[in-house]
Order: C-alpha cells, then structure tokens, then sequence
C-alpha cells in the first residue's frame, strides 16, 4: 500500500512551500496553544473519533509492508513445494491476500471518516473563533479601536485564523499520525528483526541533524523573504493608488527605479530560498536511499545465509521507504505549529484587549428621557495630554448648541464623550442627572441619533440603510423619514426605489444624498437627542439648500450637539459654545457673541468680512450689499 | 475566463516567457530527464539484487549491486536539487521580469485608463496573478513533463519485464486520471462558492469595523452579531460541502493504488508459485505503482495551477495591452522657456469615445500670469478642463494651446513640468516630509526644500515635528491635518516652480480658519504664474482676471466678479446664496 499521506487538505491548491505562511518564531508560546487547544474541548468527542480513526488507519497502512512481505515468501516456499503443501500454501497465501483485501478497505473507511471528522471539527473550532473575535470587537471602545486599526483587525480575523485552520485540520492529526507511524515502523522493524532495525535507526541521528542544519540556515532567509514580499506589495500599493500624483509629477522613472530594487531584492533572496527548499527532499531522498542499500547489502547477505526470508527483506524496503517522510514533515509541522502560535497569540491580544468601556457592576438602564445634556468639570484626553480641561455645559431639552473652534479645538472629544464612546478622566457627564458611566450602555446609546461627517453606509439597499435607524420599521416609515428629509422623491427617481443597493461606503450617491440618508435615519430612530458632525465638504447650492432644511427637521424638538461648519446652522443655534484649547472660551447666541466683539467675532467676521471687504474695495460697493 | 485570448495563445506566452532564459530552460529539462532516469533505474537495481543476488545466493552480486543503488541515489537526489533548483529560479526569474513590465506599464497608462480601473484589482495582478504564473513554471509545468516521462519510463520498462502485470498497472492509471479530475472538477466549483462566502463575510466584518461608531452610536451590536452570524453559518455550510466530497475523493485515491496494490501482489504471487516470475521482480513492480501514484494524485491540483495560471496570464496580457493614446509625439515641441500663455480653443471632450461630451465649445484666453476663475456645480466640467491643460486626457475636438503650440505637440514631461497642481485632496506618499516635498524635483537641495516650505507658511509646524523635516509620514507614521497637508502640497508646488498652476478646490475641505491660514502662502504661490482656480465657493474666485461659470459642460457665463454681479444671472444667484450667511454676519457687525 503505498501512499504515506494523512492531509486532509481541503482546498484543492497544490502548496508548496515558498507560498506557505511560515512565521517562524523565537519558539512556542505553549500558554496561548494551551488555550486554543480549549476551542477543541467542546468537540472532544468528535475529537476522539478522529483518533481512532487515524489510529486504524495508520495501522492498517503499516501492516501492507508486513503483509506483502509474508505474500511474497509464501509464494516462494509455495512456489518450492508440491502437492498437499502446495495447496496449504496457496490456501493461506490466499488468506493473507484476503486479509490484505480488508486492510485497504478499512483503510478507506478510516481515512475517510477521519477526513470528515478532522475538517468539520476544524471549521468549526475557526467559527467559534472568528465569532469570539467578532464578539469582541463590537465591545472593544473607540480608541482601542482606532489604535489598533481596522486593517489589522480584519486581518487578524481573516488571516491569522486562516492560519489557524491549517493547524487545527491538518496539524494536530497530521502530528499525531506521524508520531504513529513513527513509533509503528519502529516497532514493526524491530519485530521483523532487531540488527535490520538498529541499523535503521543508526541513520536517524544523522537526518535529525540534517534537518537541524537546515532549519539555522532557512529560518533567517524565509524571514527575509517575507519582509521583502510585503515592502514590494506595499509600494505597489501606494504607487497604484497615486498613479495620478506620480504622472502629474512626472515621477516615473525614478519611482520605477524603487520598485526595480525591491522587486530585485525579492528576486534575489527567493532565489537562496529555492536553493534552500530544492535541497532538504532530496538529502533525505539520499538517506532513504543509502539506508535501503544498507539493509539490502547486509539483509541480502543474512539472506543467502538463510536467516532471514526474502519476504521480510521486501517489508523492510516497504517500512523504510515510508520511515523518513515523518521525520521531514515533523519538521514542517513544527513551522506550522510555530506560525499557528505566532497566530494564536495575535488573536488573543485582540481578545484579550481591555474594554475601557462596559458597564458598570450595578449598572441599571437609562429611563425614558427628555434630553437635559449635562457636562460637569470634565477633564479628558486621549494620551496623557488633557485635551479638554475642566468642561462645565448644561444643554437643557431641545436645545441645539453648536460648538464652533479652531481644528483640534476639542470639538470632537467633547460630542463623542455623550454617548461614552470615551470616559471622561474627571468631572462627569450626566443625561437628566443621570451620571452616563451608571447605566448600561446599550439604554444610553439607544437615545442617540448620531450624523457624522462622512456619512457611513452599509453595502445593501438605501432602505436598509435608513431602517438602521429602527430595526423593525415599516416600508411606509421608511419612506416617511425620507420625505421629512428631502430625500423620498430622489430615492424614487431611482430604478429600483428603495431597493438600490449602494455600493461600498456609499459610492453611487453624491456627499449630500449620504447626508440626506443618514438624517433619513435619525428621523426614523426618533431619539431624544442628536449628535451631528456636520460635513465639511461642499455640496452643491441646491442640495445645500434641501439639507439645511433637512437638518433643521432632524433637530426639531431634541436636544442637538452640533459641531456646526454653516454659519446657518450657527446661527439658529439656541447656543453657541466657542472651544479653544479644550475649554469654552465663550458662549451665547450669535447675536450675543458678535455684541461682545470678542473670540467668535474674530472667527467668523474676520475670514467673511476681510474676503468681502477686499471685494468692495475693487468693485462699487452697490453691487454687494 | 474571458475568452479574448485563445488557450493556445497563453500557454505560448508562457513558454515564450520561459524561453527567455534559455540555458536555465535546457538545463531544466535535462535534470528532470536524469532524475527521472535514476529514480526508473532504482527498482530494476533492487529486482537484479534479489534475483541474481539474494535468489541464488550471489554475494558478489549483492555486494556490488549494492554500491550501485548507492551512486544511484546520489545521483538521483544531485539531480533533483538541480531539478528544483532550475525550474524554480525559472518561475521566479519570469515573475521579477513581469513585475517590472507591469509596474512600468502601469506608470505608462493615463488618466482615462485609471478612471475605470479599481486599484484593488491592479493590484492583485502585480502580486497573486504574476505568482499563479510562477507556480506554472514550477510545481505544474515541471510536475507534468516529470509526470509524462515516468509513466512512459515505467510502462517501456514493466512491459518488457512482465506484461501482464504491466498491463494491470497501466489499467489503473486512467482509472486514477480520471478519479483525479473528475473529483477536481467537482469541487472546483464548491470550493469556488466557499472562496465567495468567505469574501462575503470578511466585508460583514469589514463594513462593521469600518462603520464601527455608527454601530455603536444606534447600539446595534446584536444586531451586527447576527449578521455575522449568518453569513459565518453560510461560510460553514459551504465548507463542508465542498469538504465531504475532498474528504471522499481523498480516501478514494489511496484506495483505488490499494486495489492496483492487490492485484499486482494476487497475480504477481500467483506467477511466483507458477515459476513464471521472480520475487524481485514482483517487488520492482511494487516499487514502480508506488512511484506512479504520487505524482498521478497531484494531477488534479497541477491542472488547477494551470487553469489559474493561464486566467492570471490573460488577465496580465490584457492589461499589456492596453495602450496609453496619450504619449509624446515623434517630434515634440521642447521649448527652453514657457511664457505661460493658454488657449482654449472651442475644445469639447468626452471621457469615452462616443461617450456623453463634459465638455462643448469650450473657449478661453489666458494670457501669461491671469488668474482663471472656474466656478459650477459638481460635475459642470470644471476639473476636466483643466486635466485637458496637463495632457492627462486628450480634446475630442478642438485644441488646447500652451505658447500657441497644441500641447499634443508638446514634449510630455517638459509641458506637465510647467504646470503645477495642488488639489482638493493632497496625496502624500508615507516618505519623509523632506521626501515629499521634493516629490516633482527629487534632485532639490535641502535649502531649496526650506525655502519652499517657508514660502507656503509650512516650515514652522514642520519644524516642531520631533524629526522635523526627516519625519515619516502616512500610515506608519505622522498623520497630518487637512491644512498642513495643503501646505505640503503648496511648498510641492512651489519647488516645482511651474509657470502654469491649478489649484482645483485647493481650500475646500478645510474649515474657513484654517482656509484663511493658506490664503498667504497660496498667493504667495500664484504670484507671476498664469492660474487656474476651480471652486464651488464664490468666494474663492473674487479676484480672477476672468471668471468662467460652467453648467453642463459650457461656458455660460464670462466676466469679472463685478461683470458677473451686474450680470444677475447663475453667478449672481449662486454668490447671493453662499454669501447670504456671510451677509448676515456683516450687518450684523456693521450694525455693532
């Protein structure tokens, strides 16, 4: 029986290993292997079963060399013999053919249940996992968040528990079938015959080292190459992004002349990476071969001597042909391991990380509201630089306050601290007197309608996308946000209506229609109070005259936290809260401001007036006002 | 696969790609053909030194026979490290030569060819297309002319040694061919499905990072949990569909050379106590199966490598392919200075042949150091007008003239080299500052660089970076706000010294303070240089020589801001709006 393979490989790609992902790390990290080892404990059943399974199989494979050697020599000594003896002969020839028979086909059953146990019990273990982390990631705050990037993230949940799988599928069986053959062959040799044996065995120490040898001098050059793959893909990256820039600039050769040496760089060392995986199968290919010469030289002497049968000689060929493949695999999978904890410790760092915000042990929810908005001495910042300093606000129901300021101001941090998307540091911020670090935060967060300034759309239809403000709203409440807004008419005009899907970020739909949905959404959601960023990026003059419009629907009657870009919105405003360096340098309605000639004055009249004041200068002063 | 390219076309690409290195393609062949020779010598040795040997009692013949298995397999595994060696350098020689064709193509195509292609996809061809081309060299190419020359070794070789079982062998490999492929072709389309699913999960996962303060804000983390879910539970689904039939087709395999196994075994022992045949060379034929069905199995996997190498192939073609129209002509017009004087001359354009016109009869004058005012809505036409200036798109009719010379005369680099461009969003490459500063004059000295970020009102904050003008910037690195970046791009275009500029909504994602912080180092910037300004705010364009207001791709509109007032058309319309909030704020302070 010949093949020694026990992958379940459930992609049909042919791998090999210049493409494999080998993170070869300092060593293993047994405390995160130990714990992805706890995914498989509720499948340990299952688990079992494949054992077993691959107990049976390994065994059956073993026996094939055994089995071939006692048909050969029963046909000799038949082939020798006459008569009666003869026929004995042929007869339990023909037993151990039949026993042959029924090695293959258990064989077959055993690989084939173990196949299908292995990669169920692997897919399973990996959604387990992507789910934990999915989990994990909707409760994890902002700011790891932005710390951690959402590329990273995705690819830790892609990637690194790809990676992973392998292991759990392929790996842990395929290193415990290994084992198994390595320890069966083992045995089986030395129960054929002990000096063939200890001979065989006498070429082991010499393949270790061979491996060993291999791996000081592969591990720095696989690192190397992996290094310079990902300077090439990301400089490809960044040049086909600004072709644009490049041509404008006319940069082509010298840009050219970059990719040239990191492509040549991983040219090169590829090359001593082929040099590297080209040599390690057919070194072992040559011990395979000088340990057969081995056992046929000094086997076929005994032979002749007539100690040991021709049957028995052809087993050992049979065992030593399948002897060293563990051993070199054994190796690889020790790669693999090593990548899968290098993975495996990355997932758990993201599981692992803190949730700065949860709720807190007593934490009760929010009751129905009115929308009083109270900011008390709050000190925040994210690094250890306060960004606002001691912040005192009270926004009473329905108001709208705009907060206007220099870029870094504090703006931002001050409207994303209401829904707890941070914790204040000091002070604290409190919603009808109710401190918001008390209530559960799915009850606070469930009073918010919140527009940031690039409006976020989900890839599915426009009225999913609006019925994200309210789960369970109907097609006619849908559409009658959208008319409150403005947008109902445009949304019709489409083909497909409310069906139109939009397509990535909102792509398809000019800043304006993103807007308009998302205050689409508010609407639907009817909080009590809205948290609004408005978009900084001009729009056209007639849809900036239906968002405004629509702006002022979406606030009517709540309570509204606006860092406000229209001097519009600015100035219906019920106040105005002018941010400097993380405090309220001022605050009142805009005619009260422009009275006191002071911070928001500057701000505003400066850059209009100045602009308009050049204008008159040049032109009669008639045409303007 | 689209079928613009036949098969046979790709695959002669392919071994015409591999003919460009020559010796390493002989050389190739010939350590495969010896290898292959070795391995077919190996078990012939083995059954002469058990029948000739061991059989009779022949030392001798042990002895010797011994050492030549050795040597063999010395030789054998010599050349299978040169066999892998040479077919894999052959892979990775033609995907360091395309890499370099494609990026340089890719640097040659315009603007046009990158309105429509997505960056992702050029992308993926530049990095898994060019490696499903390398893993057709080697494994693939390699695995099937190794694969061809043993079957025929082994047939010519069992068949002269026994024919009958020679004949049970050679029954079973088309029976293992056709397992192999028709299992391959089966759960080529599953696995396919699974790859689909898993894509349509990972953008769940995603949207909800990407979206991740929206999801927070409406408190629709179950809500996303499901989702995920769901699309988890699909993934899974597929998984294991595609996975029972591998899982079975995996255990056939070995099943099917399992029963090959027996027979050979049943009929070779028979023959054995017949006297027809010897145990050695019943043991030869063991040998000869084993080494067939390794390489039989990877079949299926080798004709997928193909199949993504030959898709990976036209796709790379297909982007070869496409050519750039717009490049220098044989005689280029290449000045010594440039005045900065431009025409349009009745100019329309499309972005397509045959494509809906942006632009109609589209005529302006402006003479060396004017100011060009552009004023319209979004997609009035603005922008592409001043892509036409640049060449970065051709006129479809009419002409543009740069010093009364069409600038599809002119020398490409030296006419974009004349004009300069700071846009609305300042792309900046994650270099040093100092790096990307000098990106249109990369040979400029550190003075020069100063120099230019001083006069864009930039070398302050630059300055009290920790590294200063050493700082990197981008991902791993510093992020900048909106109106540094515009200074970066200002002192870019400073250094670059253009007699022509355009600045195309230079200011407009940045707020009005910050705005009124670039103004200086802008008109710094515009001094003596002819310019061109595209804004949707009015108020931007208030000191033009000339102001073009653009709707649907004309000119409908033409004059000095007070022309345009008196005018009371679309401009005056548009200036009252966007200024009636300003207007509100002035009579109120007047009023003070």
């Amino acid at each position: 029986m010949a093949m020694a393979t026990t992958k379940q490989n459930p992609s049909p790609q042919y791998r090999s290993i210049d493409n494999r992902e080998t993170d070869l790390g300092s060593g293993l990290n047994r405390q995160s292997l130990r714990r992805l080892f706890g995914y498989l404990k509720p499948y340990r059943w299952q688990a079992l079963v494949a054992l077993a399974a691959i107990s049976v199989q390994t065994l059956g494979e073993l026996a094939l060399p055994r089995l071939l050697g006692l048909i050969i020599d029963g046909a000799t000594s038949a082939a020798q013999s006459s008569g009666s003896a003869r026929e004995a002969g042929t007869r339990s020839l023909m037993i151990t053919v039949g026993i042959f028979i029924a090695c293959i086909i258990g064989v077959f059953f055993a690989r084939w249940l173990q196949g299908a146990t292995t990669t169920r019990i692997g897919y399973r273990v990996i959604f387990d996992l992507r789910f934990d982390l999915f989990k994990h990631m909707q409760l994890i705050g902002l700011r790891s968040l932005d710390r951690l990037g959402v590329g990273r993230l995705i690819s830790r949940i892609q990637s690194d528990v790809s990676v992973l799988q392998d292991l759990l599928t392929d790996g842990v069986i395929g290193l415990f079938a290994d084992l198994l053959v390595l320890v069966g062959i083992i045995v089986a040799m030395l129960l054929l015959d002990v000096e063939l044996a200890l001979l065989t065995f006498a070429i082991l120490p010499i393949m270790i080292g061979i491996v060993l040898v291999w791996r000081r001098y592969a591990i720095p050059v696989y690192r190397a190459l992996r290094v310079a793959t990902s300077r090439l893909t990301g400089y490809s990256a960044e040049s086909i992004s600004g072709m644009r820039v490049i041509q404008s600039f006319r940069r082509e050769l010298e840009n050219f002349e970059r990719f040239e040496r990191l492509n040549r760089e991983v040219y090169t060392t590829n090359t001593l990476a082929i040099r590297l995986n080209s040599a390690l199968a057919p070194a072992v290919e040559m011990l395979s071969g000088t340990a057969t010469v081995i056992i046929l030289v000094v086997g076929g002497h005994r032979a002749i001597a007539g100690g040991l049968t021709i049957g028995a000689l052809t087993a050992f060929i049979g065992y030593i042909n399948r002897f060293f493949s563990p051993v070199r695999t054994l190796s690889e999978r020790y790669n693999s391991l090593q990548s899968a904890t290098v993975a495996a410790e990355r997932i758990f760092e993201v599981l692992d990380e803190e949730l700065e915000i949860t709720d807190q042990p007593g934490a009760y929810d929010l009751p129905a509201i009115v929308g009083q908005v109270a900011f008390e001495h709050v000190t925040f910042g994210y690094t250890d630089r306060p960004v606002i300093t001691d912040l005192n606000l009270t926004i009473e129901p329905g108001m709208t306050v705009a907060f206007v300021g220099p870029t870094g101001a504090g703006k931002s941090s001050i409207i994303n601290l209401v829904p707890r998307f941070y914790d204040v540091w000091s002070g604290r911020v409190a919603i009808d007197g109710h401190d918001i670090r008390e209530v559960t935060l799915a009850s606070l967060r469930r009073q918010f309608g919140i527009v940031l300034q690039d409006t976020f759309l989900f890839s599915t239809t426009i009225g999913e996308n609006i019925r994200y403000g309210r789960l369970d709203a109907t097609d006619e409440e849908v559409a009658a946000a959208a008319k409150a807004v403005g947008i109902h008419d445009f949304i019709e005009s489409l083909p497909t209506g409310y069906k139109t899907k939009v397509g990535e970020r909102g792509s398809g739909l000019s800043v304006g229609q993103r807007q308009l949905i998302s205050f689409a959404r508010v609407m639907l959601a009817n909080p009590r109070i809205v948290i609004l960023d408005e978009a900084t990026s001009s729009v056209d003059t007639q849809t900036e005259q239906i968002v405004q419009e629509a702006l002022r629907r979406t606030l009517q009657g709540r309570t509204a936290l606006v860092i406000a870009h229209r001097l519009s919105t600015i100035i219906e405003a019920d106040l105005i809260a002018v941010i400097d360096q993380g405090r309220i340098v001022e605050q009142g309605r805009h005619s009260e401001l422009l009275e006191r000639r002071g911070a928001y004055y500057r701000l505003y009249t400066a850059a209009q007036l100045q602009e308009k004041l050049e204008a008159v200068e040049q032109e009669q002063p008639d045409t303007i006002v | 696969m689209t079928e613009q390219y036949s098969v046979r076309y790709l695959v002669r690409r392919l071994f015409m790609l591999m003919g460009e290195s020559p010796r390493m393609t002989i050389v190739g062949a010939i350590t495969i053909l010896s290898s292959i020779g070795f391995s077919l010598a190996l078990p012939l040795l083995i059954r002469t030194l058990i029948n000739n040997g061991v059989a009779t009692g022949n030392m001798r013949v042990v002895t010797e026979l011994g050492i030549a298995i050795i040597i063999v397999s010395f030789l054998s595994a010599g050349s299978a490290y040169l066999r892998g060696v040479t077919t894999q350098w052959i892979g990775e020689r033609v995907s360091y030569g395309l890499r370099n064709r494609i990026f340089r193509h890719l640097e040659a195509l315009s603007f046009t060819f990158y309105d429509s292609a997505q960056s992702g996809q050029l992308l993926s061809i530049i990095t898994e297309d060019v490696r499903n081309i390398r893993r057709f060299y080697s494994p693939a190419l390699r695995m099937l002319f190794q694969t061809s020359v043993l079957l025929i070794g082994s047939a010519i070789i069992m068949f002269t040694l026994d024919w009958k079982l020679a004949l049970v062998v050679l029954v079973m490999v088309p029976v293992l061919l056709a397992i192999t492929l028709y299992f391959g072709s089966r759960v080529r389309p599953r696995y396919l499905r699974t790859q689909r699913q898993f894509g349509e999960a990972m953008s769940v996962v995603q949207e909800n990072l990407a979206g991740a303060r929206l999801v927070r804000a409406f408190g629709r983390e179950r809500f996303e949990e499901a989702k995920f879910l769901a699309a988890g539970d699909a993934l899974f689904d597929r998984q294991i569909e595609a996975s029972r039939l591998s899982t079975f087709a995996n255990a056939n395999m070995p099943f099917i050379t399992g029963i090959g196994t027996v027979l050979i075994v049943a009929l070779g022992a028979w023959q054995v106590i017949n006297g027809q045949l010897q145990v050695g060379t019943l043991l030869a034929f063991y040998l000869y199966l084993q080494q067939l069905t390794d390489p039989i199995r990877q079949i299926g996997p080798i004709m997928n490598n193909v199949a993504l190498a030959l898709a990976s192939t036209e796709r790379i073609y297909e982007l070869l392919a496409r050519r750039s129209l717009i490049t220098t002509p044989a005689t280029p017009h290449t000045p010594t200075t440039v005045q900065g004087d431009v025409q349009f001359r009745e100019v329309s354009f499309a972005y397509s042949r045959g494509g809906r016109e942006v632009l109609r009869d589209i005529s302006i004058s402006a003479p060396p150091g004017t100011i060009i005012g552009l004023v319209g809505a979004t997609g009035s036409g603005k922008t592409s007008i001043v892509q036409l200036l640049a060449r970065f798109y051709d006129v479809s009719r009419g002409q543009v003239l740069i010093d009364g010379v069409d600038v599809r005369e002119w020398d490409l680099p030296t006419l974009r080299s004349n004009v300069g461009f700071v846009l609305q969003e300042t792309f900046l490459f994650s270099d040093s500052i100092r790096d990307n500063i000098a990106y249109g004059r990369p040979e400029a000295t550190d003075e020069e660089i100063v120099a230019a970020a001083k006069a864009a009102q930039a070398h302050d904050f630059i300055s009290r970076m920790p590294e200063g003008y050493d700082t990197i910037l981008g991902e791993r690195g510093v992020n900048l706000s909106g109106g540094q970046k515009q200074r970066l791009a200002i002192a870019r275009a400073l250094l670059l010294n253009p007699r022509i500029l355009v600045l195309d909504e230079a200011t407009s994602s940045v707020d009005m303070e910050t705005e009124r912080e670039i103004q200086v180092a802008l008109a710094t910037l515009m001094a003596g240089r002819t310019t061109f300004i595209i804004a949707q705010r009015v108020s931007s364009v208030l000191n033009a020589d000339q102001i073009c207001v653009l709707a649907k791709g004309q000119i409908v509109e033409r004059g000095t801001h007070r022309e345009l007032v008196e005018l009371a058309g679309l401009y005056r319309r548009t200036y009252d709006l966007q200024t009636r909030d300003a207007d509100i704020v002035e009579r109120l302070a007047l009023n003070d």
